[in-house]
Order: structure tokens, then C-alpha cells, then sequence
């Protein structure tokens, strides 16, 4: 009985492994690429959920009474904040910072109109990009036709 | 002894295909979950960030409504205060002025506002509603504490 080379049962064997490593090293830089891209979507997604939560809760400040705006913005006591833009720098993990070093600047830009007040809220990116934007208005708790606490009873 | 002894030989050629075949099968579908998972997370967290628009943006009209009923005689109404239909009944004095703003799809904002003449108010609903119409199915005959003690 003939039987095979020991040798050409060798280069078989080799054959097959280097195809088997070939495949596989294309299968996994295929892979990377698209591991890549799912870390990338997933950056995404946690960069707009930060965004959307720092802007409600300045949208939520700028609508609350008894001095929300002038605690989120760090004003000194007893001063309101006035018509004009302000921007807050948050750190990637939403805690307060500068604006150079920020992951998150949040740019709030109030106007005044006929006793509605409007804020602009936007949050920027580290890179300038604008991740998301709300405006929110508000009645001017100092006018005249403002809301007297149990004044207009049924 | 006659005959030739025959005997199976079990070669390994092939057990390095399969391993790095199995191998690039789990690589491939554990590669795909992570791309569908990330991607199904950012859909919902657009989702999340266009209702929250929609909320504020609601929530802005509706202000504006209550701003020009502030102002406006209430006794002789604009009919649509902010481009928001208003409905205003008069109550011992007072009027109570009810209006939705809508919030995206399916969801609006539904505002009861007490006003007196002087233009004072005071907010008694402010909320977000469901417009979508739905029909409570009731084939079923659930248990109901309240109704088993009667």
C-alpha cells in the first residue's frame, strides 16, 4: 500500500494553516473597523445624552423661581442675571469647569420682550459643534401682571 | 494472514479550517450585536432629545398664550391668543382660560390658567397629555378590589 509523503503531508497541513491565518486576519481587521464604528455611534450617544441634560436642567433654572438662573450661572448673591450670553464649561463627567478645558460649554442667551423673557440654551461640544439647542420662555416674575400667590382665588 | 489490514487514519487536516472558521463566526455575530446595539441606543437617544424639544417648544407657546391673556380684556377675548385656541368661561368673578399646545406626535401640552381682570394669574394645570386615542380593553374580567366589596 502506497501512502503519502510524509512531506506532502506536511505542506498540506502548512497550506492550510497559512489560508486559515490569511482568512482570519482579514476577518479580524474587518471586525476592528466595524467595533470602531460601533464605539464611535456609542461616543455619540453619550455625548447627546449629556447635552440634553445639562440644557434641561438650565432650561429647568432658567424657568424655576428664587434665584435658579443666578445658582446655576455662579452669580454673586443678590445679583440677577441680565439680558446678554453666558457660558458654562462642563467636564466629561458634567461637573463645572472652564470653558478652555470643557467637554461641554453651555451657552445661555437671555432676551427680554413685552415681560416674556427667552433663553437661547445651546451646548456645544469640545470641538465647537453644537451637540443641542432648546429655547425656553419664561413670564417676567417682576411685572406687574406677575403671579400674586393666592391673589386670584376662584 | 491474508488480506492487507486496512486501517483508518485520522489525519488533522481540516481541525485548523474549522477552528479559525468557528472563530470568525462568534468574532462576526458578536461584531454585528455591538454595531446594532449602538446604534439602537443612539435612535433612542434622538428620540429622547426630539421630545424634549418638542416639550419646550410647547411649553414656550403655551407661555406666550398666557402672556397675551395677561394682557388682553377678557371680557371682549382674541379669539386665538398666540395662534392657540382658547377656551374661557367666566366663574365668580375670575376666568378660567384652558388651551393645548401641541408636543411632538403625540403628546401635548394642556394648560387651566385663573385670571382675574387686572391680568393677575395662577397656573392650575400644566402638564403633558396623550393625543392618541386608544380603546381600554375590557374583554377580560380583572379582579377589582373596589367592586368585589360592594
Amino acid at each position: 500500500m502506497k501512502t503519502l509523503p510524509r512531506r506532502n503531508g506536511s505542506f498540506l497541513f502548512l497550506t492550510e494553516l497559512l489560508i486559515s491565518i490569511l482568512v482570519l486576519a482579514a476577518a479580524a481587521a474587518l471586525c476592528a473597523g466595524l467595533f470602531a464604528d460601533a464605539r464611535a455611534l456609542r461616543q455619540k450617544s453619550a455625548a447627546l445624552t449629556k447635552a440634553v441634560a445639562l440644557a434641561e436642567n438650565a432650561a429647568e433654572a432658567f424657568k424655576g423661581r428664587n434665584g435658579e438662573l443666578a445658582k446655576l450661572l455662579s452669580l454673586p448673591e443678590g445679583e440677577t442675571a441680565r439680558i446678554g450670553a453666558y457660558s458654562l464649561g462642563y467636564d466629561a463627567r458634567g461637573a463645572a469647569c472652564k470653558t478652555e478645558n470643557a467637554a461641554y460649554v453651555l451657552r445661555l442667551s437671555l432676551a427680554e420682550e413685552n415681560d416674556l423673557k427667552t433663553a437661547d440654551i445651546e451646548v456645544l461640544g469640545a470641538a465647537g459643534e453644537t451637540l443641542y439647542a432648546l429655547t425656553a420662555q419664561a413670564l417676567d416674575a417682576q411685572a406687574p401682571n406677575a403671579q400674586a400667590a393666592g391673589e386670584a382665588e376662584p | 494472514m491474508s488480506g492487507e489490514r486496512q486501517s483508518v487514519k485520522l489525519s488533522g487536516a481540516g481541525t485548523a479550517l474549522l477552528m479559525m472558521l468557528f472563530f470568525v463566526l462568534c468574532l462576526t455575530v458578536l461584531c454585528a450585536l455591538s454595531l446594532l446595539s449602538a446604534a439602537a441606543d443612539l435612535r433612542l437617544t434622538k428620540t429622547y432629545a426630539a421630545s424634549v424639544q418638542g416639550y419646550y417648544e410647547a411649553d414656550a407657546q403655551a407661555t406666550r398664550v398666557l402672556c397675551e391673556l395677561t394682557k388682553a380684556n377678557l371680557s371682549d377675548p382674541p379669539a386665538a391668543p398666540g395662534g392657540t385656541e382658547v377656551a374661557l368661561t367666566k366663574e365668580n368673578g375670575l376666568y378660567l382660560a384652558r388651551y393645548r399646545c401641541g408636543a411632538g406626535e403625540n403628546q401635548a401640552l394642556y394648560a387651566e390658567v385663573l385670571l382675574d381682570s387686572a391680568g393677575r394669574y395662577r397656573v392650575l394645570t400644566w402638564k403633558l397629555e396623550s393625543t392618541l386615542t386608544y380603546s381600554i380593553d375590557e374583554s377580560i374580567d380583572v379582579f377589582d378590589a373596589a367592586s368585589d366589596q360592594k
